[in-house]
């Protein structure tokens, strides 16, 4: 029926809203590149308020602030119109700071808080806005809060602490905000509440920066999200997070992958917090994750059909990383190559460059007057060999089966190898096929771009191993002076033993090959095991077999084959 | 007399940051409040058992030396002289007594790192020399200085300290019961 809520009149004037806007923008004292507010809806195209969605939030694409204007004026909040809109500039203007640091404090949260079903960051971010916003209109957001709850009684512990906390900080002045009936239970479970709810906010506001902010509130948090949960498995209602708690912007897929390096001040901060003696027993920090197990920790949160391309975008990232820390950046453009072919010799003439005089030539040739008549010689570059360079193709066989970890949750060297071959192929104009293959294989089609390519390196089977022999020797019939690499350990040698005309087809593959190579995770004493498997094969010119002793060694002894064969 | 404490927040806020002052610059700068409103400054040697008595006399100096810089480099120095040469003290030692008394736990560190714990000391001076803040009514003022009474919130938060001491311990038994019933059952699978 929402025609029907769209036809009443306006619940603010559009004088009233100019107003409040104006007012809430003097809050923060700062320019901010935001629209005036709309209400939800006409921006947009919505026509119903959804339930779990916040009184007010920016919408990004429109840099426009949003508000429920009708619901402000049910909850009994008319008056507050100034303080939602200056709740919502401080998260565009002040807090977060940057998305960035959004998502490292999702991060640390989940180090801090694991476990936890929903993020409490826009809580905490809440906390800040409403300080600075509370200075001058703390009785305005308290009735945003008070309304709330004549609409939702249900207040969960982590929430009845959360809202005093704003009693505490705002004083008397503006008036109770917990229902009063709740006082004596809460201090009967949790003794000492309302004080720590002071001792919250006397100390949180005074601390220097943010990360070491959010240790304490995780820290004190804590004791009351842990009776939250227990309620949850109880099966007591969880209760809202409040009004304004879904409103901060979302941090996108490049500050999530500049998050998941970690940072200094999170770990200044848990030190300091240790230090202070805020870290309980039993609730010490997990140590910090590595880049795919955050990448792990960040995906697990997500909906369900997110998760996917969220994951396998940050994966990519990561891994893109890993290649450029191998290959050298190639230039935009090459440069020519240095002149070093003696050419004939010419009479040297003034105005032309000195340094082209051959000095032995011009006194072989005019003794005693060569200072008179001195001869020059260019250099010029050397031709490039007939039938050399060009765009390099290139296949690479890159086994994935279980003996390697998922490349998504842990370094998979070998899957690394593929993906710096494959970049540096193709960043010299080449074109690359990835054939992965556990039991079965998946054949890509000749990629031409490096991001294409690295998704596809990054599929993973798991299982046994089983080389694809057949489709070596189809590929190899289907075209020659192809550079054929495969990434394997010892199965590939035990796949050449067993499997039916693996020899036939290695050899087919080896003869329709400009280079075959093969890199092996194998130590050197396994010489005579791979002579042996090989067989007649060893004898063909194209063939190369590289033995990796260690699996750290993948990445540079990758580097060094695409030099050696993309220069 | 009333006390203009935004006005004198604003400007401790402003102030340069500098190391504390020794004791007896503090004594000094005390003392020149009572001689500016023409009063008899403490006697010298009351100096030294004020500061070496109270619940918590290890304290006393660097609350002394906290708020004699307070005073020193806000718009405090003349009200405070004001408000003395208003209603001058009978003992002005014992105004230094109960102002130190009802700050007893905050530590001088606290004053310059906590913004709270400052407008607690400003306000506990203000309520020593029998003052006013303006635009506040004395209800309004005294409801606020319980809300920053740090002596009543430390009291008061003991409670929550011992509550979360015997959650950990509990936490801490049950992460260690099933600790021994994990390290248990995997022996009964090896066996």
């Amino acid at each position: 029926m929402a025609p029907a809520r769209a036809s009443r009149a306006p619940v603010y004037t559009e004088d009233e809203i100019a107003v409040a806007w104006r007012d809430a923008l003097a809050v923060w004292d700062m320019r901010v590149e935001l629209s005036p507010p709309e209400p939800y809806g006409r921006s947009a195209g919505q026509t119903a308020w959804k339930e779990d969605e916040p009184l007010a939030f920016i919408d990004m694409k429109a840099r426009q602030v949003v508000v429920n204007f009708p619901l402000l004026v049910e909850i009994g909040a008319r008056g507050s119109l100034t303080a939602v809109l200056a709740h919502e500039i401080g998260h565009h203007a002040r807090h977060p700071h940057t998305l960035g640091m959004a998502a490292q404090l999702e991060l640390l949260e989940k180090r801090l808080l694991p476990g936890l079903g929903r993020s409490l960051t826009n809580l905490f971010f809440d906390l800040l806005v409403n300080e600075h916003v509370g200075r001058t209109r703390a009785r305005e957001l308290a009735d945003v809060y008070r309304g709330f709850l004549v609409k939702d009684p249900t207040v969960s512990p982590m929430y009845w602490f959360y809202l005093a906390v704003y009693e505490e900080l705002w004083g008397p002045e503006a008036g109770a905000i917990v229902p009063p009936e709740s006082e004596a239970a809460m201090e009967a479970r949790f003794a000492g509440c309302r004080a720590e709810a002071r001792m919250f906010a006397q100390t949180f506001y005074a601390l220097p920066d943010p990360y070491l902010q959010f240790v304490y509130f995780a820290s004190v948090f804590a004791r009351y999200i842990e009776a939250e949960a227990d309620d949850g498995k109880k099966g007591k209602k969880k209760g809202a997070l409040g009004p304004l708690s879904a409103d901060v912007p979302s941090p996108d897929l490049d500050d999530y992958d500049g998050a998941i390096y970690g940072s200094p001040q999170t770990e200044r901060a848990i030190d300091e917090a240790k230090a202070r003696g805020w870290i309980e027993e039993g609730r010490e920090p997990a140590a910090a994750p590595g880049p795919l197990d955050a990448i792990g920790q960040l995906t697990a949160g997500r909906p369900g059909h997110e998760q996917k391309a969220f994951r396998q975008t940050l994966v990519a990232r990561h891994y893109k990383r890993l290649v450029d820390q191998h290959l050298i950046a190639l230039p935009a453009i090459s440069p020519p190559p240095d002149p070093f072919l003696p050419t004939t010799l010419a009479e040297w003439q003034p105005g032309d460059d000195p340094r082209q005089i051959d000095w032995t030539s011009t006194v072989l040739a005019s003794g005693e007057l060569a200072a008179t008549r001195p001869l020059r010689r260019e250099l010029e570059a050397e031709p490039p060999e007939e039938g050399a360079g060009g765009p390099a193709a290139v296949e690479i066989y890159l086994d994935t089966s279980g003996s390697m970890p998922n490349p998504e949750a842990a370094l998979n060297a070998m899957t690394l190898a593929a993906q710096i071959l494959s970049a540096s192929a193709i960043r010299k104009k080449g074109k690359v096929r990835g054939i992965i293959y556990s039991m079965d294989a998946v054949v890509s089609e000749w990629m031409y771009d490096e991001e294409a390519a690295r998704r596809f390196f990054l599929l993973y089977a798991g299982g046994g191993t089983r080389f694809p022999f057949p489709t070596l020797a189809k590929l190899a019939a289907e075209k020659r002076d192809v550079i054929r690499v495969v990434i394997s350990d010892a199965d590939f040698l035990h796949n050449l033993k067993h499997e039916k005309d693996a020899a036939a087809s290695l050899a087919a593959g080896i003869a329709a090959s400009k280079r075959f190579v093969a890199l092996l995770a194998l130590a050197p004493s396994w010489k005579a095991q791979i002579e042996a498997a090989f067989g007649d094969a060893m004898r063909a010119p194209q063939l190369r077999i590289v033995q990796v002793a260690a699996l750290n060694d993948f990445g540079r002894v990758a580097t060094d084959l695409a030099w050696a064969l993309f220069g | 007399m009333t006390f203009d404490l935004n006005r004198i927040k604003l400007d401790v806020d402003a102030a340069p940051i500098e190391p504390p002052y020794a004791l007896d610059l503090a004594i000094a700068v005390l003392a020149d409040l009572f001689r500016e409103a023409r009063l008899a400054p403490p006697p010298d040697e009351s100096w030294a058992p004020l500061l070496a008595r109270g619940s918590q006399p290890a304290n006393r100096p660097a609350q002394l030396a906290a708020l004699a810089r307070l005073i020193a480099i806000s718009a405090l120095r003349p009200a405070s002289v004001a408000a003395l040469a208003a209603r001058p003290p009978k003992d002005p030692a014992a105004v230094f007594e109960g102002f130190l008394e009802t700050i007893a736990p905050v530590t001088a560190e606290l004053v310059a790192e906590n913004p709270f714990r400052r407008e607690e000391v400003i306000r506990r001076w203000i309520e020593a020399l029998g003052g006013t803040i303006a635009g506040e009514a004395p209800e309004a003022s005294r409801r606020r200085l319980e809300q920053l009474d740090y002596r009543r919130t430390l009291a008061e938060y003991e409670k929550a300290e011992r509550s979360r001491l015997a959650e950990a311990q509990k936490r801490a038994e049950a992460l260690r019961k099933a600790a021994a019933e994990a390290a248990e059952a995997a022996k009964g699978w090896r066996e």
